[in-house]
């Protein structure tokens, strides 16, 4: 049976237990806007009993739990992957489509320019100003070739930029995540604090290259980038270097002696990358080889013909070896640049003839791109197509993904997020308790002095 | 179940939405057009460049068509001209013939010939913009020259044709010596010289044998008109068909391209009025919680 004084100390347990509460909730509010805090709830448990006639020893404080889920936590990593993927997709081909431009008034106009251009000649080709057009316009095309071809070039060029930072980041967040790791193991008051850091870091990781993160059985945690390749083991991190590779001096991802760059397919680098090594290429490719196309197909047709002198001409454009660079090298010819009566618009030699110039005019309508499947203007639609479905498809999924990793926020903050609501009712709750527990204090102090009088 | 509301997550996020709706609306109502970029619809895109093309296309072989028309008219006023005059030679020859005639009346006649072989060949060496019309393919080049004592063609036997309309050809220079000459042993020229000189001898053979060769010339030079004739409808024909086109192809592309105004108002309404409500529903959710009620 305990005494009165047991009954004292049991009451001075339960006020310190519900002033602890009183903090949990303070703690939680104060955190209600922090980054990455998961909430804390108090744990108690009943001071039991020590023998059968007593009524127990009040209550005991187990514990602070921070309310953490390992697995929802996992899973807002790999969503804000796919979303961060598609995001960096989406911002690196905004400015391509806005190089693409609006219909009729980008490169198929200048193709339609060039062959207008054709066409006047052909209406009259003793008129010198026809002739000083056809230059005036295949200068032009020449111009928005290379211009599209420098906006492609400079997609990539930010794409690489971003990547070289982004590997800096990594190395950053790693350290980071290296760091706590070792401060989570060696123990102490705040490790649910580093923990909330550790889980933020590991989310910035997720979002930048789609790391993996596995758990060990004494908290500290495992990140590996690519296929397998170790970013974080223990209390060790193991940077990534960004080195520049090939003629082109793009940013490559090397880690020990592999280049990851191909292995990173997720997270913001994974779409950097991949906007900047295959989908920005795949368009330039498919420029270069409208600007082949159009150059040779105008070229054979041109140097059939014969000038307002009636000498045989020669290419309208340069030669181009093969379409690798046609868009960014294509000029006209300098000679014809330098006269335009070398222009050719005779079949025959003929000053009245137009047949050369009706001819290349006639190359608007024919399949003379694409490997002759397209018409040039046809070719310029399908790689108009091509960009504006890419980034319709990339925004698509961008804010698909960017709903579900809502969702997912959402699942872990019903399990780890700070409720306003909730934590005023802890604070009602441990208010409640205080005065109680205080004024049982009180009563038992009083019958404490009762039985003093007695005494005296 | 726990729920937690978090304003910038939940709320903005849900502003953002509604007010990238709302810009959209905004931007479809202020340009009038439907596609914007590429990604608006690609397809459509596709489509409309297509659609630009064509009306480039059909708008070249307009000009085209206005040009040769205009040449055309200037040819057929030429060749109106031809004829007018080698019937008048034929009336001055025909005059001509006979006893009856006065040597004065002859010389008259032959000067009256002389002078409309002159005016003729003003007319085959007409210039269309700096271009000799009826020397073929030699812009350059009158059409006919008396060379040595004798006229000859300088021209050649090809003609400049333009494309009217995709596949149709029309000639807009002519072949001066199928007119003045064609396939018959003295040219038009040389017929009005032997004309005038056989006047001027009183020989009513020798004024025979060019009034049939000056009857030859004009019957080529009506065909001439005739064949002028048929391009010129043909050119007018096509110019018809080509507005047509441009007409239909424009309202596709426009189709394609621009706005449907009533649609996009009403879409713009209504994202105007969602914009207002997520605005109105986040300022709600955090204006109320139970700390407002704990007492």
């Amino acid at each position: 049976m305990s005494g009165l004084l047991d009954s004292l100390s049991s009451a001075s347990r339960s006020l310190a237990a519900a002033r602890l509460g009183l903090d949990v909730a303070g703690q939680n509010l104060a955190n209600v806007n922090t980054p990455g805090y998961t909430r804390r709830t108090l744990v108690l448990a009943e001071e039991a009993p020590t023998d059968s006639l007593s009524a127990g020893h009040g209550v005991t404080v187990v514990a602070i739990q921070a309310q953490r889920d390992g697995f929802l936590d996992a899973r807002v990593r790999t969503a804000r992957q796919a979303g961060a993927y598609h995001d960096a997709i989406v911002g690196g081909l905004t400015e391509v489509e806005a190089a693409v431009g609006e219909p009729g008034a980008s490169l198929d106009a200048h193709l339609t320019a060039l062959f207008d251009a054709f066409s006047s000649l052909s209406d009259d080709p003793t008129l010198a100003t026809a002739r000083e057009s056809v230059v005036i316009q295949g200068n032009n095309l020449a111009t928005a070739f290379r211009e599209l071809s420098d906006r492609f070039d400079v997609a990539r060029r930010n794409a690489d930029l971003a990547v070289a930072s982004g590997v800096d980041e990594i190395n950053h967040l790693a350290a980071e995540v290296a760091t706590l790791n070792e401060q989570i193991l060696a123990g102490g008051s705040d490790v649910e604090a580093l923990r909330d850091r550790r889980e933020l870091a590991l989310g910035r990781l997720s979002e930048l290259a789609g790391v993996n993160v596995s758990t060990r059985p004494d908290g500290a945690v495992d990140v590996a980038i690519g296929q397998g390749h170790p970013l974080v083991v223990g209390n060790e991190a193991f940077a990534v270097q960004a080195q520049t590779v090939g003629p082109e001096g793009y940013t490559h991802l090397i880690t020990g002696d592999f280049d990851i760059t191909t292995e990173v397919t997720s997270g913001r680098l994974g779409g950097l990358l991949n906007l900047r090594d295959t989908v920005v290429p795949r368009y330039q490719a498919t420029l270069d080889q409208l600007a082949y196309d159009v150059a040779t197909a105008v070229n054979a047709v041109h140097t059939a013909g014969f000038t307002a002198g009636g000498a045989p001409a020669g290419a309208f454009f340069v030669p181009l070896s093969g379409p690798a660079g046609a868009a960014r090298s294509l000029a006209i010819d300098a000679s014809v640049q330098a006269d335009s009566s070398l222009v050719a618009a005779s079949a025959t030699g003929a000053a009245a003839d137009n047949g050369i110039a009706r001819a290349i005019a006639a190359l608007r309508g024919q399949k003379v791109a694409g490997g002759g499947a397209a018409t040039p203007t046809g070719a310029w639609g399908q790689l108009a197509y091509r960009v504006g479905a890419d980034v319709a498809s990339a925004r698509a999924s961008s804010v698909a993904h960017g709903s579900i990793l809502q969702q997912v926020q959402r699942l872990r903050d019903q399990s780890s997020g700070v409720s306003m609501d909730e934590e005023a009712a802890s604070l009602m709750r441990f208010q409640r308790s205080y005065e109680a527990n205080a004024r049982y204090f009180t009563t038992i102090s009083d019958t404490l002095d009762t039985l003093m009088k007695l005494v005296r | 179940m726990r729920v937690i509301y978090d304003l910038f997550r939940d709320g903005l996020s849900a502003i953002n939405e509604a007010a990238e709706r709302l810009a959209n609306a905004r931007q479809q109502v202020s340009t009038g057009r439907r596609v914007n970029v590429a990604s608006d619809d690609p397809l459509a895109v596709q489509r409309a460049i297509g659609e630009h093309a064509t009306i480039a296309a059909v708008d070249a072989y307009t000009r085209t068509s206005d040009a040769a028309s205009a040449r055309l008219s200037a040819a057929d006023n030429v060749l109106n001209s031809i004829v007018d005059k080698i019937t008048a030679a034929l009336v001055a020859g025909s005059s001509a013939r006979g006893s009856a005639v006065t040597p004065s009346a002859r010389a008259a006649a032959a000067q009256a010939v002389r002078g409309l072989s002159a005016s003729l060949l003003g007319d085959i060496n007409t210039q269309f913009n700096g271009s000799y019309l009826f020397s073929g393919t030699a812009a350059n080049t009158p059409a006919y020259a008396l060379v040595g004592g004798a006229w000859q063609y300088q021209g050649d036997g090809a003609t400049q044709q333009v494309e009217v309309e995709r596949g149709r050809l029309v000639s807009v220079s002519f072949d001066g010596h199928r007119i003045v000459k064609g396939t018959d042993s003295s040219d038009l020229f040389t017929a009005l010289d032997d004309l005038a000189a056989s006047i001027d001898a009183g020989s009513d053979a020798g004024v025979g044998t060019a009034l049939a060769s000056l009857d030859r010339a004009f019957d080529r030079a009506l065909q001439a008109q005739g064949r002028l004739g048929a391009d010129e409808r043909g050119v007018e024909d096509a110019t018809v068909r080509l507005s047509a086109l441009r007409v239909a192809a424009d309202a596709r592309r426009s189709k394609l391209e621009d706005a449907n105004m009533a649609e996009a108002v009403s879409r713009l309404t209504q994202a105007d009025t969602a914009y207002k409500a997520a605005l109105g529903a986040v300022s709600s959710a955090e204006r109320v919680s139970l700390l407002d009620y704990l007492r």
